[in-house]
């Protein structure tokens, strides 16, 4: 049986946050182009089937993204949960029963390793990124898909798939012990109006 | 001339033994607390791996402002200085936590609880696995368990998680207050001081290079402490025994106007500290430096008995027979010196022990010195009287007035004794160790900051072998978590479930087995199957074992770094504090068998209160013994007290001073009104005697020994320590409070007339 490493849920989102980020300008080479130019706010549909669930689970919500780097993941269903992730911290909030939880980024755990690559992503540093994984692109009628291959073993995810079809985004995790998830953004909104929201929703987190 | 030289070859080879010989000693903990067994322990443990620790605390000059990044790019940069094994940061949990975790998960049904009969009822209650599976399932989908997915497929009951309640604290990250705690460790011993001096320049060094503008820096930790200490207290020996020779030399010189004189006097002093180093170091197996400071003041003592010999050669007397005539008196003045010095060391205060060790040494070597080698360095030595007109002024109005000045004497007796009751006491030793005050408030702004573990305050186990202290530290456990319910205690840091005892885990496994039925596992498989989890791999509830819990992986020291100590009859466990109330602390354990709450603050301060009774005690007793040699000495009772009063007299004067004044008085007063007395003793003994001949020779030789002893201990104010200035203060008191009583209490042998 192959271990499962913790993070899959951070690191599935940091890949959403990756995808988002080169969203808005995909038209020319996805990797030079991951900026985004102002804050921006989707829906979202999140399935997982993980090997210890009979059934696949299913969540939604409102994810919402900005330049600086910050990007919040709103869950409504099946419960509440706000999750932030600035540069240097990833929180989490469950107002069911109050629970917080903080942890520094980028960390030394080898869980977030998917994190400092996109870290690399956003600052530019292509070559560390083709260091360590394979990068294809593919283009079809339907639209385009970008698949990240880790070279080495040490990483806990098998393949990462970026990419647009028939219009609609997804993002698609293939983690090593074989768990997977798909999430398909809509847009919802985006403009300067976001910064309040993603702002109160930090506060929210924090606890502030 | 033969002598001369064979003297000098032999100073030349004590000089080469003790700078082959001699250890310097600078912690100040070895001179406040020695090695007592009861502050000793805990110490040790805190010097072993956590004095190696610097802690970095990292602030935005502007509130708000970013500083993981920052600290990031300063960890990556720190952690490739030499001398640094490695950097981590506070907020950040160590990366093999989460592989421990998961390896405790192993041992899940052996360690599971503190008491598994009154908890295993409730944790393997069938009713209630509908709710553990939803848990469960939650766990799966919190986007936060961090590498718990292996300790669910080992562990699906989350036994493992229940083990570690204690220890939640450390599994959530504190919350994000904007600054960042780096933590450095060393690879040098915290007190191997030239290698932590060179490398906290090179951290300094990175530091300035880091371009750290918009950020302050503050960096604290037992090496820091252990620098600036070692520093200041080199600083105070310099500087001290520089004033102090000098002055003495410059005194000396002033009196006796002739360099020669100056060699003779200064090859009895080069003998008298070469010999005090000496000794010491061959007892203690080192010097204190403290110890050397107070000791330079030797210089102003011993070179009292060269001064009386250079007194009474000055009116032409040939050497030899000035020191023959004299050594009566140079011995038991001596003598009495002495005896102060040993009471000194008997007050128990290891410090002192040392002091009068290297002391006694040193007046015995300084005696000898003095009767056997000073003639031939003074034969044929131009010297001249010392003049001291003011002291030769008071000693005509002392006889003309002795009467009135006797009755003086009494009412300052009087007064002395109605002023003891309104004495202030300090027994705070932390003041008088005089710890760098900016030093101690970084550090106090770095661990507010941290808010956890009270530094030198814990619960401290102690057991014949390891398996008795593990289930001692089991029962602490188990009060300090109704403790924590209660609110009386923040949080802790104990060794369960890292270190688990035989006995509990047989408990564990005995419970376990009683409870996980097959009727269990078939409530468990359904309640699975119910909230939607897959049965096969999360059903498999082991039954075979127990799966004992024995080798401790050595990563779990990291964890538990400082905590445990086995030795080979003995085992001790710490469980350190979070903030807490000590009394409710100390009355939780009190009762349990090798468990005791332990502070060390406290427990230092109590041995300042202990040190202050002996100190009074060591006063009392070196004064008996004093007047009780004095009176052998003169075969009456009443003389021997009567050379002792102006001595008693100085005493009382520091006494009345520091009663009046209201400054708060410790045991290094004490000792030092002793030593006072002892010194003071002996003017009075020259004055008695005046075994010289020349009743002036004798005042002035008696006014430039008080002369340079006074300069020798007002040097010693010139020391940063609270502890020497106290001393100076309070020997240059007495000491001339002492002299000048001498003439008016004072009955010579033979009365010189008035003209």
């Amino acid at each position: 049986m192959v271990k499962r490493s913790g993070w899959t849920e951070c690191r599935r989102w940091l890949w959403l946050w990756l995808w988002l980020c080169g969203a808005p300008a995909w038209a020319g080479d996805p990797l030079t182009e991951l900026v985004l130019d102002r804050p921006y706010q989707f829906r979202y549909q999140e399935t997982r089937r993980l090997a210890l669930l009979t059934e696949p689970w299913h969540g939604s919500g409102f994810l919402l993204a900005d330049p600086d780097g910050t990007l919040v993941k709103l869950q409504l269903l099946p419960e509440r949960l706000v999750l932030v992730a600035t540069p240097d911290a990833l929180l989490y909030y469950r107002p069911a029963d109050g629970e917080r939880r903080c942890l520094p980024l980028p960390s030394s755990l080898p869980q977030v390793q998917g994190i400092v690559l996109l870290q690399r992503l956003l600052r530019g540093d292509l070559e560390a990124v083709r260091r360590d994984f394979l990068l294809k692109t593919d283009e079809t009628k339907a639209g385009w898909r970008l698949v990240l291959t880790p070279k080495g073993t040490d990483v806990p995810f098998r393949r990462v798939i970026l990419g647009t079809k028939n219009g609609d985004r997804y993002l698609e995790i293939q983690e090593a012990n074989g768990d997977r998830s798909r999430t398909t953004l809509i847009l919802d909104e985006y403009g300067d109006h976001l910064k309040v929201r993603i702002a109160r929703l930090y506060r929210q987190a924090r606890g502030e | 001339m033969k002598s001369r030289w064979l003297a000098a070859a032999l100073l030349v080879l004590l000089g080469m033994v003790v700078a082959l010989q001699v250890r310097l000693e600078t912690r100040l903990t070895v001179f406040f607390l020695g090695s007592d067994p009861a502050v000793e322990p805990l110490s040790r443990l805190q010097q072993s791996r956590f004095a190696r620790r610097y802690l970095l605390l990292i602030e935005p000059v502007r509130s708000g402002a970013a500083v993981a990044g920052f600290a990031r790019r300063l960890r990556v940069r720190l952690a490739r200085v030499e001398g640094v094994v490695r950097v981590w940061s506070l907020s950040d949990p160590p990366p093999a936590m989460l592989d421990l975790l998961r390896r405790q998960a192993e041992h899940a049904e052996v360690l599971y609880s503190l008491e598994p009969e009154r908890e295993a009822p409730v944790l393997f209650d069938i009713e209630r696995l509908p709710e553990r599976a939803e848990r469960l399932r939650r766990t799966l989908l919190s986007p936060l368990a961090a590498g718990l997915q292996p300790v669910v497929r080992r562990d699906p009951l989350l036994l493992t998680l229940h083990a570690f309640e204690d220890w939640r604290d450390r599994f959530r990250p504190p919350r994000n207050a904007g600054f960042e705690v780096l933590v450095i460790e060393a690879e040098p011993e915290a007190f191997a001081i030239e290698r932590q001096r060179a490398l906290q320049r090179r951290l300094q060094a990175v530091f300035t290079a880091a371009d750290a503008d918009g950020y302050r820096l503050t960096l604290t930790g037992v090496p820091i402490f252990a620098v600036r200490a070692q520093a200041r207290i080199q600083k105070d020996v310099t500087r001290v025994t520089l004033a102090s020779t000098l002055g003495v030399l410059a005194v000396f010189l002033g009196l006796f106007r002739t360099l020669r004189s100056l060699v003779a006097v200064a090859v009895v002093l080069a003998f008298s500290v070469a010999g005090g180093a000496l000794a010491t170091q061959w007892l203690f197996g080192y010097v204190h430096g403290l110890t050397l400071a107070l000791g330079s003041t030797l210089v102003g003592v011993c070179i009292d008995y060269p001064i009386h010999v250079l007194a009474h050669c000055a009116g032409h007397h040939r050497p030899e027979t000035v020191v023959r005539r004299l050594w009566p008196a140079l011995a038991l003045g001596g003598g009495t010196t002495l005896i102060g010095y040993l009471a000194l060391g008997a007050s128990g205060y290891p410090g002192f022990q040392q002091v009068a060790v290297f002391a006694a040494v040193g007046i015995l070597a300084a005696l000898l010195a003095t009767r056997y080698v000073l003639p031939a360095f003074v034969t044929g030595c131009p010297l001249h009287r010392p003049r001291l007109r003011p002291l030769a002024a008071w000693l005509a109005f002392a006889r003309r007035h002795r009467r009135r000045l006797r009755w003086l004497a009494l009412v300052t007796l009087t007064v002395a004794a109605a002023l003891w009751p309104r004495l202030k006491w300090l027994d705070d030793l932390e003041k008088l160790a005089a710890i760098d005050p900016d030093l101690k408030l970084q550090d106090r702004r770095v661990r507010a900051r941290l808010g956890g573990i009270e530094p030198g305050r814990a619960v401290w186990i102690e057991a014949p072998d390891l398996e008795t202290a593990l289930q001692r530290a089991e029962a602490a456990t188990l009060r300090l978590r109704r403790l924590k319910v209660k609110g009386a205690l923040d949080h802790f840091q104990p060794l369960y479930p890292w270190y688990v005892s035989r006995q509990l885990q047989a408990r564990n496994w005995q419970q376990y087995r009683a409870h996980v039925t097959p009727g269990f596992v078939k409530a468990w498989r359904q309640a699975l199957r119910d909230a939607g989890l897959a049965v096969l791999p999360l059903s498999r509830l082991p039954t075979a074992g127990p799966p004992w819990l024995t080798a401790s992986d050595p990563r779990v020291m990291e964890i538990l770094a400082g905590q445990v100590q086995i030795l080979e009859d003995r085992a001790n466990l710490v469980i350190w504090l979070g903030r807490h109330d000590p009394a409710a602390v100390r009355a939780a354990v009190a009762d349990l068998d090798g468990v005791r709450y332990l502070s060390q603050r406290d427990r230092v301060n109590r041995l300042a209160r202990r040190y202050r009774h002996r100190a009074a005690l060591a006063l009392v007793a070196g004064s008996v013994v004093i007047w009780g040699v004095l009176a052998w000495r003169y075969r009456s009772v009443l003389a021997g007290l009567q050379v002792l009063t102006p001595a008693l007299l100085g005493g009382a004067t520091i006494v009345a001073g520091f009663a009046v004044s209201g400054f708060p008085l410790s045991f290094f007063h004490l000792l030092a009104a002793l030593l006072a007395i002892a010194i003071c003793v002996d003017y009075a003994i020259f004055y008695r005697e005046r075994r010289g001949g020349d009743p002036d020779a004798t005042y002035r030789a008696m006014g430039a020994s008080m002369l340079t002893t006074v300069t020798a201990f007002a040097a010693l104010g010139l020391a940063t320590q609270p502890v020497l200035q106290a001393l100076s203060l309070a020997v240059t008191c007495g000491v001339v409070s002492g002299y000048l009583w001498c003439p008016v209490l004072v009955v010579p042998v033979s009365e010189p007339t008035e003209s």
